[in-house]
């Protein structure tokens, strides 16, 4: 009965000792880490986007898929169905004209992005510079955002992995999708997988930059050549344009 | 009724005594065999870490994820670039310093179904604190080591009480 009268005592007054030791806790359960001025995060000043160009884009070409494959270390399993795929490249023809086009989608990191929106948990998120996450630590895997994308751009992961590579990590069970190299533009690389490797083997058609910037390259060609979005008529004002469709 | 009650009465004294029984046949247990880190120092002090290193991961990957405010400081990629050999592996949790203690104290909780479970040899990215390349072997620490280390924060609690 004695220890039931003051229960966790000990490990109360433990708990306040290490805090001592430590000058880490201020009090039992009350925590303080190193303040995000250490790093401070992405900034709602800065908008990420990507303008790819289709005219110089081939069809046959897929360097950009390649390399965000390599470098998110997507390994499919053979079944391009439900296979992980940040990156598709999709061919459209006029049927009228006869003319041809073929694109990259991949997640259009909207303003107003419907993924967000349905996720009952809070882990599809955009970041305060503009690119759309999932938050795999809080995803139920509902895909419920999945299936309120009208870019069809996101995959859910449908097998056990091993082998992930550090910066990606990915596991059954959780929706994924193009996350804009969000390691490289923390380590502040300025370019994407994609865009690397369009300018190096593919026709040079995606440029990646900050939108907000009018001197940025992304928003000088915006300026003067222009560029649509995909299914504008939504509104979603995604962070991913298009030349020549 | 006389008998119903006597053994209601008699019920706790069995629990106990059968309670006793057990624990006289426990041994002392021996702390799991840890690996050694590369470097000298952690993060923080071994009691710090010991008790709150999932507390200081899980505001550096709410921060990390959410707002993009990434200290090398706390990331997990850095725990593993010091504490974990490039040959570990998830299957054999004793080779892998955080699976190592996770399994000795039953606990479940696994960040590596996702992230990675080794450093990667070629990424050239090592931890601050860490003087030597992701290639540097590892051992697994001495007896005496873990010894101290327990008799520290046996020392911790007792002044605390």
């Amino acid at each position: 009965m004695s220890n039931e009268s003051k229960p966790d005592l000990s490990r109360r007054q433990f708990l306040g000792g290490a805090a001592a030791v430590a000058g880490l806790a201020v009090a039992p359960g009350v925590f303080l880490v190193e303040s995000a001025s250490a790093a401070t995060g992405a900034s709602s000043k800065v908008r990420w986007g990507l303008l790819i160009d289709t005219n110089l884009c081939d069809s046959g070409c897929d360097a950009c898929v390649t390399a965000c494959n390599k470098e998110h270390g997507l390994n499919g399993h053979g079944r391009p169905a439900t296979d992980a795929q940040y990156i598709r490249k999709v061919d459209l023809k006029d049927r009228k004209t006869g003319a041809t086009r073929s694109l990259p989608v991949m997640c259009q990191h909207c303003e107003h992005p419907p993924c967000v929106d349905v996720c009952p948990t809070g882990a599809s998120m955009k970041r305060p510079d503009g690119i759309v996450l999932v938050d795999k630590h809080i995803c139920i895997g509902c895909r419920y955002c999945m299936m309120a994308c009208p870019y069809k751009a996101r995959s859910f992961v449908h097998e056990d992995l091993t082998d992930q590579l550090p910066h990606t990590p990915r596991g059954k069970g959780t929706v994924e999708s193009c996350n804009l190299c969000v390691h490289r533009i923390d380590r502040g690389d300025g370019t994407t997988a994609c865009v690397e490797a369009c300018n190096r083997d593919g026709g040079s058609a995606m440029v990646f930059g900050d939108l907000n910037d009018p001197n940025s390259e992304i928003s000088r060609r915006l300026a003067e050549f222009g560029s649509a979005a995909i299914r504008a008529d939504f509104k979603l004002n995604p962070g991913v344009r298009y030349r020549g469709i | 009724m006389a008998a119903v009650s006597l053994v209601r009465s008699l019920l706790p004294a069995l629990l106990g005594a059968g309670l006793l029984v057990l624990l006289a046949g426990c041994g002392e247990v021996s702390a799991p065999r840890m690996m050694e880190a590369r470097g000298d120092t952690c993060v923080e002090p071994v009691e710090v870490m010991r008790r709150d290193h999932m507390k200081l991961l899980k505001h550096e990957r709410n921060q990390a994820l959410r707002l993009g405010a990434r200290t090398e400081r706390y990331s997990l990629n850095g725990c593993i670039e010091c504490h974990v050999s490039p040959t570990a592996s998830r299957e054999d949790p004793s080779s892998h310093f955080c699976l190592n203690c996770h399994a000795f104290n039953a606990v479940r909780f696994d960040c590596f179904q996702c992230h990675a479970d080794k450093p990667m040899p070629d990424s050239g990215r090592v931890h601050a604190l860490n003087p030597n390349g992701a290639q540097h072997a590892l051992t697994v620490a001495s007896g005496e080591e873990l010894a101290n280390d327990a008799q520290r924060l046996v020392a911790l609690e007792i002044k605390a009480q």
